[in-house]
C-alpha cells in the first residue's frame, strides 16, 4: 500500500481571511463548527502545494472552517479518498489557541499533527485510509477562534 | 455491595417512566447508595489519561469484581423495568477533570450486544461544574439537546443503547467528576 509521503508544516505561509458568509454545521455526532464552501484560494496556494509535493495538481475544493469554544470536527466526518489527494491547510486564526488538526490512518495512531499556528500552513499527501480530525476547543478558552482554510488538491 | 432502596419498589412506574422518556428511553434514580466500602475499593484502582477525537478523560481498567457485584444487584430489576434480557454488567471508573469531555456519540456497535448503558455518579472532593450527561433528539437535519442529567453523587442514569441514542458528557469546567460507567449485556 502506498502511504502518505509528505506531511509537513510550512511555518511562513500568510494568507488573507476571505470575505465569506459562515453557516453553522450542527450534526453533533460528526462536528460542530462554522463553515463556508468554495471560498477563493489564496494566491500561491496551488504553487505551494505543487512545490511541496513535486506533483502537478489542481484545486478540487476549498472550505473555510471556524472553530469556537465547544467546537470540533470528528474523524468519521472526514471522508476517505482513493485518489491520493493533497490537503493544504492555511491557519488564519487571529491568535494561537489550543487546537490541532490530527491525521491518522484508519483507527490507527496519529501520524501528523498541525497545531494552531497563525500564519502557518500544512501540506499532507493523503492515502486511501487517511482521516483527519480537528480537536475539541475547550470552553475554558473563552474567546478562542480557530480559522482554517482547507484546500483539497488532486492530480491534473 | 448494593441494597436497592424505596425508589425501586414501584417497578411498574419506573417501567412507564423508561418507556415514555424523551428523547429515548432512560431513567434517573437517586440515592443508589452502596452498603459496602465502594470508595475505599476504588481508591486502590488507578486511572490513566485517555484521549481520542471524541473524548479526553481518565479511566481505569475493566473492574471485573465490581462489574459482577453491580450486575448482581441491578440486572434483575432493570430487566423487568426495561423489558430487556439483562444478565451482566461491565464497567470502568472514570475521572473527568477540567477540560475533559466525551463528545456526542451512540454506544451502539454492530456485533457488541450492549443493551443498556449506565453512568453511576460518585461523591467527589470537588463537585464539578459541567460534566452533565446530555441526551439528544436526532432528526435527519439536526441534533437537538433534549435532556440534561447532572452528575450528583449516588445517582444512577441508565439509557437505551441504540443507533439513535445520541449522548455526550459535557466538558467539565472545574472540579472533579467521578463515575462508574459501562453497559448491561444479555
Amino acid at each position: 500500500m502506498r502511504l502518505s509521503r509528505i506531511a509537513t508544516i510550512i511555518p511562513d505561509a500568510p494568507a488573507q481571511m476571505p470575505a465569506v458568509t459562515l453557516r453553522r454545521y450542527a450534526l453533533l455526532d460528526r462536528g460542530s463548527y462554522l463553515h463556508a464552501d468554495d471560498v477563493p484560494p489564496p494566491a500561491g496556494a496551488l504553487a505551494l502545494a505543487q512545490t511541496t509535493t513535486d506533483r502537478a495538481l489542481r484545486i478540487a475544493s476549498t472550505r473555510l472552517l471556524v472553530f469556537e469554544p465547544g467546537d470540533y470536527l470528528l474523524a468519521h466526518h472526514d471522508p476517505l479518498h482513493g485518489d491520493h489527494r493533497v490537503e493544504l491547510i492555511y491557519d488564519l486564526s487571529p491568535a494561537p489557541a489550543p487546537s490541532q488538526v490530527r491525521y491518522r490512518r484508519g483507527r490507527g495512531a496519529v501520524f501528523f499533527v498541525f497545531p494552531c499556528t497563525p500564519g502557518a500552513a500544512c501540506v499532507v499527501e493523503r492515502d486511501p485510509t487517511t482521516q483527519s480530525y480537528h480537536t475539541y476547543v475547550s470552553r475554558l478558552h473563552a474567546g478562542a477562534s480557530i480559522v482554517r482554510l482547507v484546500i483539497q488538491l488532486v492530480d491534473t | 455491595m448494593w441494597t436497592l432502596g424505596p425508589a425501586w419498589r414501584d417497578e411498574a412506574a419506573l417501567a412507564r417512566a423508561w418507556r415514555t422518556a424523551a428523547p429515548f428511553p432512560h431513567l434517573v434514580i437517586d440515592d443508589v447508595v452502596p452498603d459496602g466500602p465502594l470508595m475505599e475499593l476504588l481508591d486502590e484502582e488507578g486511572v490513566e489519561h485517555q484521549e481520542g477525537d471524541i473524548f479526553a478523560f481518565e479511566a481505569s481498567r475493566d473492574l471485573d469484581a465490581l462489574s459482577t457485584a453491580f450486575g448482581a444487584a441491578l440486572c434483575g430489576p432493570l430487566a423487568r423495568i426495561t423489558g430487556k434480557p439483562l444478565a451482566r454488567a461491565a464497567l470502568r471508573a472514570y475521572a473527568y477533570r477540567p477540560g475533559h469531555y466525551l463528545l456526542p456519540h451512540t454506544d451502539h456497535q454492530d456485533g457488541l450486544p450492549r443493551l443498556v448503558a449506565f453512568a453511576y455518579y460518585l461523591p467527589t472532593p470537588e463537585p464539578p461544574t459541567g460534566g452533565e450527561l446530555e441526551l439528544f433528539r436526532v432528526t435527519a437535519t439536526a441534533t437537538d439537546s433534549a435532556a440534561l442529567i447532572a452528575p450528583q453523587p449516588w445517582r444512577l442514569a441508565v439509557f437505551d443503547c441504540s443507533d439513535v441514542s445520541l449522548h455526550q458528557v459535557r466538558e467539565v469546567l472545574s472540579g472533579l467528576r467521578l463515575s462508574l460507567a459501562g453497559w448491561f449485556y444479555p
